[in-house]
């Protein structure tokens, strides 16, 4: 998703432009919150996440690239931050270079969005047919609807290639149709996830 | 936009169409989701699942509270500036330069130079990195690393390259026989935040160091003068020596005594230097070699340099013993401002403060007197009382309000 004035306002920040910087967190520091969430509960975490990676910022900005969607860059780099610390957290031993390895920790809050609503039996159909999908899958329907990122920002978050995200949402389609036994019920998936 | 061009794809077209899911980011409300369900006529036999699902994505119960979001900010501002500080902060090279200028006027038989690496910058990051340290560091000038673990230690320098610290371990640093004759090299001492030491040097003189201080002294003095240098504060009791007068420098201040009492509050990052004199007779005076004044001080009197305003003045201080219970572990204050008794607890204790201007405006000005081996919150809690500020304890800084 690319936007000229995103374009600007990094520009902006990167030649040292304190009040950029600062509009830049306002806009997005809600949103990394509440990604971080979708990960881990322990929000003193989620937060000094997002400080370590402001201030990454703050002292690297001469030679941070350029971007045309600061939403992106920013979910990007805050997802490794992330990872780096929850992996450090859960002691994983094994460098295992499978994709699969990293989204599988952790991707699994979207039962919790469905929690209060367990009588209406619409939503226990969702539930049950998202929850056939792997932890890599729904992670990825995410970026798609709720972030509205294009396959190729998908697979570098991801670290998969252009084609592995394309064939995964499409599998995934696949298999929510079929749970659902229904097509345009699908549409407000897309509603669900933006949340 | 053609009108109903979504009517007849198919799931997998729309989520393959970018600029359908980029509209899609833009539905806020439930207005705006009846909206586009209508413009783009998507199938209305499943209204019930738009009503459910509303209800469910709408919710946002975990989301970042604006006192949190500020408080973050602030810290990111406040951790950048602190690294910033650190580094910018002690410019030994200003010093260097006076220091090489009092030389010559002095006259010295042997030539001598201060011998730190030409290259400042080398030094500063030097520097840089003790501070990160948790406790006391004192490199020699043979450049080993000493750490004194305890929060109040005692160092004593037995001779030019022999330190005895608390009264029982001895180091010795390699005595090179390189570099020039005359170079004259410097031992340093970093105090971190929290902490304190007492430094006995080689001819008697005793100096302790307040938290938050770095200081450094020649391996050897001159015979014509006995100089060293500070950032932060602390408390001299200087033997006599009518022969070698004691020069003490900070980033702002220069203070020449010849055999006395006295405390300095010069911390380069503050905007007011002190000198306060207990027994004897100083002269204090500006770094800046333009303001060339040297004021002469009493017993129970201070002077207090305005480095923006670049003034000195000399006031009595009537509580001058009060001003060095501080060695003792109390610490005494008599009608401060509140932002400055916060600065001094925040360098005993080692914890940031955040507060607004207006908060500490409002706060009428305290006297005191803290026991430094109490909690923090027992602190706290008597600071409140004293001067109704309000405060809350957070995991690395305490908010005032």
């Amino acid at each position: 998703m690319k936007n000229p004035s995103d374009k600007i306002l990094w520009r902006q920040f990167r030649s040292g432009s304190e009040e950029a910087l600062s509009s830049i967190y306002e806009q997005y520091v809600d949103l990394l919150f509440l990604y971080g969430k979708k990960f881990t509960s322990d929000e003193a975490l989620i937060l000094d996440v997002i400080q370590d990676l402001f201030l990454y910022l703050l002292k690297n900005r001469n030679t941070i690239g350029d971007t045309d969607s600061i939403k992106f860059y920013l979910l990007k780099a805050y997802r490794r931050r992330l990872f780096k610390e929850l992996n450090r957290v859960v002691h994983f031993n094994e460098l295992n270079e499978n994709s699969e390895l990293e989204s599988t920790t952790v991707f699994s809050r979207i039962e919790e969005m469905i929690l209060d609503e367990e009588k209406s039996e619409v939503s226990m159909k969702l539930k049950q047919a998202l929850s056939k999908l792997s932890t890599q899958q729904q992670e990825i329907l995410f970026y798609r609807f709720s972030y509205g990122l294009d396959y190729k920002q998908i697979s570098e978050i991801m670290s998969i290639s252009n084609d592995s995200s394309r064939q995964i949402v499409s599998r995934s389609v696949k298999t929510l149709k079929k749970y659902l036994n229904t097509d345009s019920g699908l549409i407000y998936i897309f509603f669900l996830l933006l949340s | 936009m053609v009108k109903n061009r979504y009517k007849d794809y198919s799931f997998e077209e729309l989520i393959n169409d970018q600029h359908f899911i980029e509209m899609i980011q833009k539905i806020e409300t439930d207005q705006d989701l009846r909206r586009f369900i209508s413009e783009h006529d998507l199938n209305e036999d499943d209204l019930t699942y738009i009503y459910e699902l509303n209800l469910l994505f709408r919710q946002k119960t975990d989301s970042l509270d604006k006192e949190r979001k500020d408080e973050l900010w602030f810290k990111i501002k406040e951790n950048y500036q602190s690294d910033r500080n650190n580094f910018s902060s002690f410019n030994w090279s200003n010093i260097i330069k006076i220091a090489a200028s009092l030389l010559i006027l002095i006259g010295i038989g042997s030539i001598l130079y201060i011998g730190f690496n030409t290259d400042s910058d080398i030094y500063l990051s030097e520097l840089e990195q003790t501070s990160r340290t948790q406790n006391a560091v004192i490199q020699l000038a043979s450049g080993e690393l000493i750490e004194v673990e305890k929060e109040e230690s005692t160092v004593k320098v037995l001779d030019s390259n022999k330190i005895q610290v608390n009264d029982s371990k001895i180091y010795q640093g390699a005595s090179s026989n390189k570099g020039l004759e005359n170079e004259l090299k410097m031992n340093t001492v970093n105090v971190p935040f929290g902490k304190k030491i007492m430094l006995e040097l080689c001819e008697g003189t005793k100096v302790w160091l307040n938290a938050g201080t770095k200081f450094a002294f020649p391996q050897e003095f001159e015979e014509k003068e006995r100089k060293v240098f500070i950032d932060g504060e602390g408390y001299f009791e200087v033997t006599k020596n009518k022969a070698s007068p004691f020069i003490v420098l900070s980033k702002n201040m220069k203070v020449e005594v010849l055999g006395t009492k006295f405390n300095i509050d010069s911390y380069s990052t503050n905007n007011v230097c002190e000198t306060v004199l207990l027994e004897g007779k100083v002269n204090v005076s500006s770094v800046n070699k333009l303001i060339n004044k040297k004021h002469r001080i009493l017993p129970n009197e201070k002077a207090i340099f305005n480095v923006d305003e670049e003034k000195m003045e000399v006031e009595n201080e009537p509580k001058a013993v009060d001003r060095i219970a501080w060695i003792h572990g109390w610490y005494k204050f008599s009608n401060e401002k509140i932002d400055d008794v916060l600065f001094k607890i925040g360098k005993y204790y080692n914890i940031k403060f955040i507060y607004t201007k207006e908060v500490i405006d409002k706060a009428l000005p305290i006297s005191g007197k803290l026991d430094l081996q109490d909690s923090i919150g027992n602190v706290m809690s008597t600071i409140s009382k004293i001067s109704g500020i309000e405060y809350k304890i957070q995991d690395d800084a305490i908010l005032i309000q």
